[in-house]
């Protein structure tokens, strides 16, 4: 058994082995590289600090769009375009001080669509020139602004930057999408996007598939050689039209995916098409909320992911103390490890790692993060309601000194996938019951349901009011969540027994099916100001009977 | 929405074939269709409404780019830009009323579907209706709390009613061949690499193709087709002092077919390339006020900049203008040797095909020739159909960038001497006139990146000429010296004046001129002039040092 080990360890060293020096021969690699080298070596300044790292990023991406409107398809070149952009990091002084976290370059350069070496090389030339200058003289200004300040010495002791050994990883090229596989598609959306033709009140419609797949590289002094792919495929379905109070009915359908083949087949999307038009129809005719509500609200669906990404996605991050000035905007998480943020049932974990659930691609997950830094595969960041962790990158702070491998740009941070369990559940079909039931408790003749709809910035267009004594369901309009934020799942009180899985751009929540939150205040929205109707008769219902089916003989 | 050429050459060519000629038709008959019910449906709201016009660009644009001899991009791009003009009130006064700004373009989705088109028709006419009702009721505010204007002209005037089409297009014919203009830009580029002075070092080509509808209330139904390439070499050096010392040559055809041939490109790179050495160790002017000749390029930016632009008949309506010309029709304002004409009627200027040909302005007025100067007198504006005080009908150079409110803007502009020197005697006159000033030397300006100019009221009228070719002449006939680091400056009415002589030789500058309505494509044909007193000024620079490492492929250390 031992030698058989054994055997599987050297042929997995030989693979990988291989594999390395497959990477070190790629093209870009080898480009990146080679300057990089150069740069390191020689670029210096009289009396000016040398660059102590310098990091090229490449991305070799190639986008595809093609959208349908009423049955036609509107792009005039559907084809795909390729787009190559690199940007360049570089540091002045040591990874003790340095001020990588107070400031972001942020630029990148467009890339030749040829593979020519030397004007790659150019290009990289000049703008590692110019992050060296700039970047110098922002070091020099940062130093000696620091020698007016005091500053805790705890703070002070930190490093600004970690030190990491990645190495040669690659996990894979540049995605390939066929033709075949695309060109489908086509017929497929002109069909569903037909769909809308027989709703002259609805004046905007389109459904369209957008394809974005890239190979990004990463190459820097500190020795890493990194591939990694990155596939992210969307189909959108969406439509407005002018409400009878003069308010825009707007409904969208995202579907993201990282492989065409797990895009839902049509039979769905038509449904899916066939909901949103009723939907739309029903809410210009539903009646406005009306007074307040504080209560329970049932959460479903893609409602509940966006509730979760809405509150955790961007706020669970590591975020350094400044040196140079106070910040007294920014909520510093690290203060609060150890206390209870949220419900005491409820438990969240990032699971970078996790590539499918339940046979679903997530969109989510990575290798490695920004960095090159290979994260965790779990990471408990809250447990029973009490924080424990937090997010990080390469920029220590005083509980997190390590890498964390969670960056997912220049000061941001990911968990790639987020899952949210609850201790508390009850089967799917039993949630309405026992919002009902939470409501009768407060003694509430309504309860409220939120279903299926995009709640964005802590917003939703629509939402049902339920009778707690007969049960029925009535779709209201012209409300708004009053401070919804992540406090509001204190207030936690039952989640469904199934989990699903909800991909975002970049990012997937795994929750439950639903959930109820006690204490949701409602209002009804105020604003007094609305646009003005469209004052020329919708052209679509101006036609005379039969003269779309003439038109279309031509 | 761009689309890569390299990747989808095969379904380009499909594409364009299967946009039927129907379709192109399709879309004025829906524009004339939905204008008019528009139109009736808003005067019924609404009966300060007296004029209505749509103008859509149809723009279908091959890009490709190389840079030191690399492909860095080829691709195709389509899109229609709706333009809805609404005016409320009457031709006296009207929402217009020296408004430059506050148009609402919008797009028109490129599909052969009346119904799809109309939508779009239909919301943008919404947001321009509610737009204009705003900025008429703001007008008559100002009318009420304001002093009265200046020009007590009206705001817009009746035209003539014009029917025409021009040809579907057949986008597969017009199709350029992209493996060959490729070719020849690579190999343009790749001869500057060669140069290790240099670190840039680009060549490009735009071939666009624009199909203009412009339907109206009054009955105005046009359909115009053009074509424009645009090819151009860009090459950067940088002085030790930092001073970064560009060169470009322009070239322009209608179609690419008609660009310069590939020997006759290299060898305008070559001594492009040669220059550029040149100019990084070339001394940096000093500011001087003395004689200077301007070859026919470099005059032809003058008058464009200081002279065709005080010429713009719409803009003087604003009480902000500074109407320099304004009172002085039929007064001398240039020697009496030059006379001026602003004509979009031609294609060619001798044997240069220039870049301001069209046969309707944006208005939907027929383009004129006007002569603008005749012997040295004033004769004329660049009219629009708004009148200014003394100044009334349209004469055909209304004109926008796709999107905007037209304004008068020029076209062709063509000046020509009736007495002329030969290049030499020209030398020598600028030699003699050196020596008459007491200066060492006096300057020739060979070529310009452009140039621009204050016409307002609140900043001096100043311009500034941007050379980017400048030599020394010397009075005791030296060679001459290339110099670096120098603009051409002045006052437009002093310096009118100090023109002494042209030659005979005639230059164009073909480009692309920035105002109030966006870039609109223009040409400037010129005589080089003698003008016995000019004045320079140092050129701002960059003080940013040469990169530290030298180019890369040029680092024998790193090889």
């Amino acid at each position: 058994m031992l030698k058989k080990l054994l055997l599987y360890t050297c042929s997995f060293m030989l693979t990988l082995a291989v594999s390395s020096q497959e990477l070190r021969d790629n093209f870009y690699v080898k480009v990146l590289s080679e300057e990089l080298n150069r740069n390191i070596q020689r670029l210096s300044l009289p009396d000016l600090g040398k660059p102590f790292l310098i990091s090229y990023k490449l991305r070799n991406m190639v986008s595809q769009t093609i959208r349908a409107e009423r049955g036609r398809i509107v792009t005039p070149f559907p084809g795909p375009a390729a787009t190559k952009t690199a940007s360049v990091k570089l540091l002045v002084g040591d990874y003790h001080r340095n001020f990588d976290y107070l400031f972001d370059d942020g630029s990148y350069i467009m890339l030749p669509d040829e593979n020519n070496s030397d004007e790659l090389r150019r290009l990289l030339w000049l703008e590692t020139d110019r992050a060296y200058k700039a970047t110098a003289q922002q070091y020099n200004a940062t130093m000696a602004a620091l020698k007016r300040v005091t500053v805790d010495q705890k703070e002070l002791d930190l490093d600004d930057l970690t030190k990491i050994h990645t190495g040669v990883k690659d996990f894979g090229s540049l995605p390939v999408v066929t033709a075949a596989s695309t060109e489908h598609w086509s017929p497929l959306l002109q069909k569903l996007s037909a769909m809308f033709v027989s709703y002259p009140q609805i004046t905007s419609s389109s459904c369209y598939l957008t394809i974005n797949h890239a190979e990004e590289y990463l190459v820097s002094s500190e020795g890493a050689v990194i591939r990694r792919p990155v596939s992210q495929v969307v189909l959108t379905i969406a439509a407005s039209m002018p409400g009878n109070d003069g308010s825009n009915i707007f409904e969208t359908y995202n579907d993201y995916v990282t492989r065409l083949d797990e895009l839902p087949d049509y039979k769905i999307l038509e449904d899916t098409t066939r909901a949103l038009i009723r939907r739309m129809l029903e809410r210009d005719k539903a009646p406005k909320f009306e007074g307040s509500y504080l209560g329970p609200v049932l959460f479903e669906g893609e409602a509940l992911a966006n509730l979760i990404s809405g509150f955790f996605r961007y706020s669970l991050g590591v975020n350094r103390k400044s040196i140079l000035y106070p910040d007294n905007n920014t909520t510093f998480y690290e203060d609060k490890i150890g206390q209870k943020l949220i419900a005491s049932g409820l438990t969240l974990t990032a699971l970078p790692h996790l590539k499918t659930y339940d046979g679903r691609h997530t969109t989510g997950a990575f290798d490695v993060d920004y960095n090159g830094v290979v994260p965790p595969d779990t990471l408990e960041l809250i447990r029973e309601g009490v924080l424990k962790s937090l997010l990080n990158g390469r920029t220590p702070t005083r509980k997190f000194e390590a890498p964390g491998g969670f960056a997912f740009g220049e000061r941001t941070y990911s968990a790639g996938v987020l899952r949210l369990t609850a201790d508390t559940v009850a089967p799917i079909n039993d949630m309405k019951k026992e919002l009902v039931k939470a409501a009768k408790e407060e003694g509430l003749p309504y309860a409220y349901i939120v279903r299926d709809v995009n709640v964005s910035y802590g917003q939703a267009p629509y939402l049902y009011r339920i009778d707690t004594a007969t049960l029925r369901e009535e779709m209201l309009t012209g409300f708004k969540f009053t401070s919804l934020n992540m406090r509001s799942l204190r207030r936690f009180i039952i989640a469904a027994d199934q989990m699903h899985l909800w991909n975002q751009p970049l990012y997937s929540v795994i929750c439950p099916q639903s959930m109820v939150i006690g204490e949701i205040e409602l209002e009804a929205e105020n604003s007094v100001v609305k646009a003005k109707p469209i004052i020329v008769s919708n052209p679509l219902l101006d036609k005379k009977p039969g003269k779309t089916k003439q038109q279309k003989k031509h | 929405m761009i689309f890569n050429l390299r990747s989808g050459l095969a379904a380009i060519g499909l594409t364009f074939i299967t946009q039927t000629l129907f379709a192109q038709d399709l879309l004025m008959s829906t524009l004339s269709k939905e204008l008019q019910r528009e139109f009736e449906q808003l005067k019924k709201a609404d009966d300060r409404l007296y004029y209505m016009s749509y103008r859509v660009d149809d723009i279908t644009t091959y890009n490709i780019r190389t840079s030191f001899g690399a492909v860095t991009g080829i691709d195709s791009s389509r899109y229609r830009v709706f333009s809805p003009s609404i005016r409320l009130g009457s031709y006296k006064l009207d929402n217009t009323h020296n408004v430059g700004f506050g148009q609402f373009p919008g797009g028109i989705p490129v599909v052969d579907d009346a119904d799809i088109i109309t939508l779009a028709i239909w919301k943008n006419t919404d947001n321009a209706y509610k737009n204009a009702v705003q900025a008429y009721e703001q007008i008559l505010t100002n009318k009420k709390v304001k002093a009265a204007e200046e020009d007590s002209a009206a705001d817009f005037s009746p035209a003539a009613k014009v029917v025409y089409y021009d040809p579907p297009l057949r986008y597969a014919a017009l199709r350029p061949d992209v493996e060959k203009l490729t070719k020849n830009l690579v190999a343009y580029s790749a001869l500057l690499k060669n140069n290790p002075d240099l670190l840039m070092g680009i060549a490009n080509i735009e071939f666009k193709i624009v199909r203009k509808y412009f339907t109206d209330t009054d009955g105005s139904s046009i359909i115009e087709n053009g074509t424009s390439a645009w090819q151009s070499v860009y090459s950067l050096t940088k002085a030790d002092d930092g001073m970064e010392l560009p060169l470009f040559r322009m070239y322009y055809a209608y179609e690419p077919s008609g660009l310069p041939s590939k020997d006759s490109v290299l060898k305008d790179v070559k001594e492009m390339s040669t220059k550029l050495t040149a100019l990084r160790s070339a001394p940096v002017a000093d500011p001087f006020v003395g004689p200077a000749i301007l070859s026919g390029r470099a005059s032809g930016v003058f008058f464009h900049e200081i002279f065709g632009h005080r010429l713009e008949g719409k803009r003087m309506k604003s009480d902000f203008d500074g109407h320099t010309f304004k009172n002085k029709i039929g007064s001398p304002v240039l020697p009496a040797f030059l006379s001026i004409t602003l004509d979009p009627t031609v294609k060619q200027v001798g044997k240069t095909e220039v870049n301001g040909f069209y046969r309707y302005d944006d208005e939907g007025v027929a383009a004129q020739k006007v002569d603008v100067v005749e012997a040295g007198i004033l004769r004329s504006f660049l009219m629009t159909r708004t009148p200014i005080n003394g100044s009334s009908g349209s004469n055909g150079h209304a004109r926008t960038a796709p999107g905007g409110i037209p304004e008068s803007r020029q076209s062709n502009l063509i000046v020509k001497a009736s007495a002329s020197e030969t290049a030499a005697q020209l030398k020598e006159l600028l030699r003699t006139e050196a020596k008459k000033q007491g200066h060492e030397y006096g300057y020739y300006f060979e070529d310009v990146q452009g140039g621009f100019t204050s016409i307002g009221r609140t900043m001096p009228n100043a311009f500034n000429v941007m050379p980017v070719e400048v030599y020394k002449i010397f009075a005791d006939g030296r060679p001459d010296q290339l110099v670096r680091g120098v603009d051409l400056i002045g006052t437009p009415l002093s310096m009118f004046r100090r023109i002494i002589a042209a030659d005979d030789t005639m230059e164009t500058f073909n480009g692309m001129c920035g105002s109030s309505s966006g870039w609109v494509p223009v040409s400037a044909s010129s005589p080089a002039i003698f003008v016995d007193l000019i004045e320079t000024q140092k050129k701002s620079k960059s003080n940013e040092r040469l990169p530290v490492l030298p180019r890369p492929d040029l680092d024998r250390t790193a090889r």
